[in-house]
């Protein structure tokens, strides 16, 4: 009805239709503007090939590429190519790798690499390249290969085979910040590549009082150790899937893939169920945006505006705690056989979902046990268990996480992380703007 | 109805020849844009998929139609229907490959009602091909719909749409996708914390009858106070400047204002020039816009988070471009003028004639200068019930719309929900002249077509399958 009115109130004002014969040219016109844009684009996108990533290659490939795998790392070997000066070892971890469409990348100037960092039993495919001064070659053929886990691993790091030529040391790891623990006493694990020091602010060095420690690490190092499990780096991707359960009934479910940068920034663009899909959920900090497919409008949400009943934006947006909250102890606790710390979390920023959170970590190994969230008054909002602990991305993670509202008895959410793998997300994606094109990454 | 019968002359007009024309010109754009994939490198590794999402609406709707209203007399005027179902299919296709994406949106609809025969339509509600340049340029031509600015009950800064049709009965965050977007071309480029967007609408004769319209827009966040601003220039029929901001200032509270300046009234007004004699009716004379005139359309308001989830969102609403109270007064007596006569049948033709013409330049929501906007919903994606109130007030006579909508998620692909829609008001206010009340019921069934092209669909299942991240246990193995 409105339409209608509408279209009689633009009949008063402009006096009737406008005529065909001015509408003929005005399409001429439009036409030419359609060329003349396609030529644009046709331009730029030429600039940007001639620019861009890979100039044509006359440089051959490397051949002779072979594989051996070893306990969380492959070493890989091949033929060296006359005139290169370097070559690019590109990993996926599924089959169709090249220098276009891959996981990982690593540089070295030797005819062989050791991959270290990898999970045992997984396939990952691999190409490499010879770059030369005048550019890249093509990939050389694809190879498969399942790193697998010793009968009888040592604890240290295994030695890396001893090329025939002298390899280079891999790409230097940001260091891990110096923890004064035993290491734990766990089943030999897959040496894990050095953990990437948090950007996050440590906590004043001088405070006045420093906060208790248990062993060797204050209240905050401990809370970077849980974090560190949870989180495989600054820049990540992860696929979740959240299941509302009512008694023994799955009430309502979703998936999402969050892409996290920097730990502060998350694109969490939901792909299930079809009612949702291509939702998308930004969180800078404290700013949060939600926006709806069939609304196409971002909006502003405040951190209280949770969209997944008992699991808060923040948990399937950030995966550490250290951002919005400070450790102020630490206890010993048991649990059953499991020697555990418990630590006590208070908020230290508006965009906090909790007030206080209490965390149970395992001593030896500080992988998350349980968590307990309460309200500003201190009232208990829901506890969540931390299992499924699986090898991802080079450590013990947890899988599966399971929330239990602490009013509603009979509701469990679960938090299911079907994969997790390490990508860097361009800053610029991260804005307001962006997230109509979101569900195109 | 009348934009509807010139889309059809058109077709069988000159015009339609030349809509093969730019046709072909759109294949021959898309040639070349695959040339153009073909001379990368490695051109034939890139992937190639596409999206398919479709949403099948059903809405039958029942109008209880008001007898007594001012300017549609006993229903003679407008002849409305008492219900009327509406069956539509939203269809979103979008292809992709490298660098270019096609994104398109369809409405195919099939209308019938108590009085017409069925009708069909087709909207192409968005055609265009979007190019990406490195990380941060964009750059699209073709037909599209753009939804801007931040707040709920009035959206001065939506430039390029404001004037299109859309379906009131649909909630009103839903509205503004299901409308016919601009034929146009543009361009975004994202800096960190900063976007820049440039629009041109070239004016296409009846195939877009509006000016050539430039829209400017630069984006920027603000992260440290928690604040994002937007800013617009636009040149076209009405030229304007427009801003949002939002801002979070609590973990509950977040408030926000959409403002535009803008030159050029819509609004007609009606003065009376002769009073009405024994021999001769009344006579009122209809004054066109002045487009000249400069004013201003500004919503602040906040959105209210409660503790079990529920949303508060209130708005003050200012039109600018709204009726005065004399002015208002003036359209009033005229339609109480000519509906007295028409139903006294006193110059009986020359009432339904002038009954029409006033209907015409109603349009309800903006009418005056000042409204109050409430919407109170509880959204969550993991509820099965999802309800939302709706009320906007007319603050300068105190009639007020109402609209309730609650869905339910049957399955995971369809709802089913119900909706009304009612006024109040005294006949001569503004919600008190709305034709009628309305019930009726949507029903949406989703579906989407998974992609096989695409190798990354591919990947993340081979990836689900075989990264150690599918807990087949349950947990039960943590240590």
């Amino acid at each position: 009805m409105e339409g209608v009115r509408r279209s009689y109130s633009r009949e008063l004002e402009e006096g009737g239709p406008s005529l065909f014969g001015k509408g003929v040219t005005e399409m001429k016109r439009v036409m030419d503007l359609t060329f003349i844009l396609v030529s644009v684009l046709f331009v730029i996108s030429c600039a940007t090939v001639k620019q861009g990533e890979e100039p044509v290659s006359v440089t051959a490939s490397p051949t002779g590429v072979s594989a051996e795998a070893g306990n969380g790392r492959v070493t890989l070997r091949w033929n060296g190519v006359a005139g290169a000066e370097s070559y690019s070892i590109y990993m996926s971890a599924s089959e169709g790798t090249s220098k276009k469409n891959f996981d990982g990348r690593r540089s070295t100037t030797a005819t062989s690499y050791s991959w270290a960092g990898l999970t045992n039993g997984m396939t990952y495919y691999f190409v490499v390249t010879a770059v030369k001064k005048d550019g890249e070659s093509g990939d050389s053929k694809e190879i498969t290969v399942t790193p697998k886990a010793l009968k009888e691993a040592p604890r240290a790091a295994e030695p890396a085979p001893k090329p025939k030529e002298a390899p280079k040391a891999p790409e230097p790891a940001p260091k891990a910040p110096e923890v004064v623990a035993k290491p734990p006493k766990e089943a030999p694990k897959a040496p894990e590549p050095a953990p990437r020091a948090p950007e996050v602010t440590r906590p004043a060095p001088k405070a006045p009082e420093p906060a208790p420690k248990v062993g060797k690490l204050t209240p905050e190092e401990l809370l970077m150790k849980a974090d560190e499990i949870r989180a495989p780096g600054q820049n990540f991707v992860q696929d979740v899937r959240v299941i509302l359960k009512k008694g023994n009934t799955e009430t309502a479910s979703n998936r999402l893939v969050t892409r996290v940068k920097g730990h502060t920034k998350s694109l969490a663009i939901f792909k299930e169920p079809p009612t949702q899909k291509d939702q998308v959920l930004l969180m800078l900090d404290n700013n949060m945006w939600i926006y709806f497919p069939k609304s196409r409008q971002p909006i502003r949400i405040s951190p209280a505006q949770q969209l997944l009943g008992n699991v808060s934006n923040a948990d399937v947006a950030r995966v550490v705690f250290n951002i919005d909250y400070k450790a102020e102890s630490v206890e010993e606790d048991t649990v059953g056989t499991d020697k555990l710390l418990r630590l006590f979390l208070k908020a230290k920023t508006e965009g906090a979902a909790y007030g206080s959170i209490k965390l149970w970590l395992h001593k030896d190994s500080y992988k998350l046990n349980k968590a307990e969230f309460y309200t500003l008054a201190g009232r208990l909002l829901k506890t969540t268990y931390y299992k499924g602990y699986k090898q991802l991305l080079g450590k013990d993670r947890p899988t599966f996480l399971e929330v239990h509202d602490a009013v509603k008895k009979d509701e469990i959410t679960t938090m299911e992380y079907l994969s997790m793998k390490i990508e860097d997300t361009p800053d610029n994606y991260f804005q307001r703007a962006f997230m109509d094109r979101a569900s195109q990454l | 109805m009348i934009a509807e019968n010139h889309v059809k002359l058109y077709f069988r007009s000159e015009g339609g020849i030349l809509m093969k024309k730019l046709f072909c010109a759109v294949i021959c754009a898309i040639s070349i844009g695959i040339q153009m994939f073909l001379l990368t490198p490695d051109g034939f590794s890139q992937e190639f998929g596409y999206q398919f999402e479709n949403v099948i609406y059903e809405q039958p709707a029942y109008y209880q139609i008001k007898k007594n209203n001012l300017l549609n007399a006993r229903n003679d005027i407008l002849n409305l229907d008492e219900w009327n179902n509406k069956l539509w299919d939203k269809i979103n296709l979008n292809f992709y490959y490298d660098i270019l994406r096609l994104n398109t949106q369809f409405r195919p609809t099939l209308f019938f009602s108590e009085w017409d025969s069925n009708k069909t339509h087709f909207y192409t509600d968005e055609i265009y091909l979007d190019a990406r340049f490195g990380k941060s340029l964009f750059l699209y031509a073709g037909k599209r719909n753009f939804v801007e600015g931040v707040a709920f009950g009035l959206h001065p800064t939506d430039f390029l749409g404001q004037f299109k049709k859309v379906d009131l009965a649909l909630r009103e965050e839903e509205r503004r996708v299901q409308r016919e977007g601009n034929w146009l071309v543009g361009g975004d480029t994202f800096f960190k914390d900063i976007t820049f967007s440039a629009i041109y609408a070239p004016h296409l004769g009846t195939f877009q009858d509006e000016q050539n319209r430039v829209l400017l827009k630069g984006r920027a966040l603000f992260e440290p106070i928690n604040t994002d601003v937007a800013l617009y220039l636009y040149y076209g029929d009405i030229p304007g400047l427009g801003m949002d901001v939002s801002s979070t200032v609590s973990k509950n509270l977040v408030l926000f204002t959409e403002s535009a300046l803008r030159r050029g009234s819509q609004r007609w007004t009606i003065t009376q020039t002769s009073m009405a004699t024994d021999t001769a009716p009344a006579m009122f004379k209809f004054n066109p816009p002045d487009k000249d005139k400069v004013y201003a359309q500004a919503v602040v308001g906040g959105s209210y988070t409660f503790g079990d989830g529920t949303n508060l969102i209130l708005e003050y609403i200012y039109n600018g471009d709204g009726y005065s109270g004399s002015g208002w007064n003036q359209f009033t007596d005229y339609a109480r003028y000519y509906n007295g006569a028409y139903n006294s049948n006193y110059f009986r033709d020359l009432a339904e004639v002038s009954l029409g013409r006033g209907t015409s330049i109603l349009q309800f929501g903006e009418m005056r200068k000042n409204y109050a906007f409430l919407r109170l919903s509880n959204n969550t994606s993991i509820t099965d019930l999802d309800g939302q109130l709706v009320v906007t007030a007319n603050l300068n006579d105190g009639s007020w719309l109402g609209y309730l909508s609650i869905d339910y998620s049957i399955t995971k692909s369809l709802i089913a929900g119900i909706y009304g829609m009612v006024t109040f008001g005294k006949k001569d206010t503004e919600y008190g002249m709305q034709y009628a009340n309305t019930v009726g019921l949507l029903i949406r069934y989703f579906f989407t077509i998974p992609n096989v092209f695409k190798s990354t669909e591919k990947k993340q299942a081979r990836l689900n399958e075989q990264q150690s991240g599918v807990p087949k246990s349950n947990g039960k193995e943590m240590k």
